[in-house]
């Protein structure tokens, strides 16, 4: 059971919107590790936004840009807060 | 301003207006060469607001031909063009447009073993490809060619854009070190497009190679601009060059093209690329 003061919205962009459709879920990850957040995410989602954002080794992916309030994440260790704002950005082939 | 003639004068009196461009800036337009990469979503805006804004020499690469499912977006075509060469049919358009520009057409597909001598010509390329392996090649070259790039993707109602300038900020590669996995991030082909998001977009890349040619106010090097169709936003991300890029960084492990299709495919590209902006 979540609090607001533990919620961190996850905003969605290009083909992992349309995957989970939804443009932006909040989720109670408050405290935990980016990577952590991540993959408690995609638990409650298809293997296709798995393999979207992690390998089959589990490692997240280098074709996915992920911020952390509009920036690039610097310190992967550091704990989510409350309020906080995970962007994930794909890639787009489209011309 | 005596380089002018009196109707070129007369056509690009609102550059030469402007206390950016002026008659100087208008001249360099002139002498100066563009590389488009995809004559589609994307490259018809670019081709046009290029042409038209007197950008001397416009190359134009694109191995496809007209389909009547690009007509919705891809305005460098029109109906009777179905079925002609893009890169032709967008010359005569362009050419139309504009005399004043020499549009060269290149009737094939990028390759690690083309893509230097084609760049090797123009001042600056622009990225309309369709495809992962033709963004890969086309950053990795204009990095190891030290050539400014205005990179953009679209995919429904979304679209990136950046400017990529060797030396002086990110490439594609620190962006995404990566191709996504197989099959999961669509085409256009597969998941559709507004037509005006690629207009939308292509208009911005246009401006950027314009602002880069007179080298006038702030192109998006090192930030990416992220457009939400739907929502009508627009967001700007600082992204910072990474030291350990293959390409850019400052130990190159990547010094020559590669076999881009084989990258992609091993790093998990699935469908197999057509240079078609599609």
């Amino acid at each position: 059971m979540s609090t607001n003061g533990d919620l961190v919205e996850v905003r969605l962009f290009g083909p992992l919107r349309t995957l989970v459709g939804r443009k932006s879920v909040t989720l109670p990850y408050a405290g935990l590790k980016i990577d952590d957040a991540l993959a408690r995410f995609v638990d409650d989602h298809t293997d296709s936004v798995r393999s979207m954002l992690f390998d089959s080794q589990g490692r997240r992916r280098r074709s996915i840009i992920l911020l952390l309030n509009d920036h690039t994440v610097e310190d992967e260790a550091q704990r989510l807060r409350a309020g906080d704002v995970i962007s994930v950005l794909l890639p787009l082939a489209g011309g | 301003m005596s380089q002018f003639t009196e109707a070129q004068i007369e056509r690009y009196s609102r550059h030469i207006l402007l206390q950016e461009v002026g008659g100087a800036g208008q001249r360099k337009l002139l002498d100066s060469r563009v590389l488009i990469v995809g004559a589609g979503g994307l490259g018809s805006p670019v081709g046009l607001y290029l042409a038209a804004a007197g950008v001397g020499t416009i190359g134009l690469v694109d191995s496809d031909f007209v389909d009547l499912s690009n007509l919705q977006r891809q305005i460098l075509h029109a109906t009777a063009d179905v079925g002609r060469p893009k890169c032709l049919s967008g010359r005569d358009t362009m050419v139309a447009l504009n005399p004043d520009v020499r549009v060269v057409p290149h009737h094939f597909r990028l390759t690690a073993d083309n893509v230097l001598d084609v760049i090797a010509d123009y001042d600056i390329v622009v990225d309309g490809a369709d495809n992962f392996p033709t963004r890969y090649l086309a950053n990795d070259a204009c990095v190891i060619a030290g050539k400014p790039l205005s990179h953009a993707g679209i995919l429904r109602f979304e679209g990136h854009v950046t400017t990529i300038v060797p030396g002086c900020g990110p490439c594609y590669r620190c962006l995404y070190p990566e191709p996504p996995p197989p099959g999961l991030v669509p085409s256009c082909q597969e998941a559709g497009i507004l037509g005006a998001v690629a207009g939308i977009i292509g208009s911005i890349q246009a401006a950027e190679v314009l602002k880069l040619l007179l080298g006038i106010g702030d192109p998006l090097v090192g930030r990416l601009l992220v457009f939400d169709g739907l929502d009508m936003t627009f967001r700007t991300i600082s992204m910072p060059r990474r030291p350990n890029c293959p390409v850019c960084g400052d130990r190159p492990t990547i010094v020559a093209p590669i076999d881009y299709e084989e990258f992609c495919r091993l790093r998990g590209e699935a469908t197999s690329p057509s240079e078609v902006s599609s």
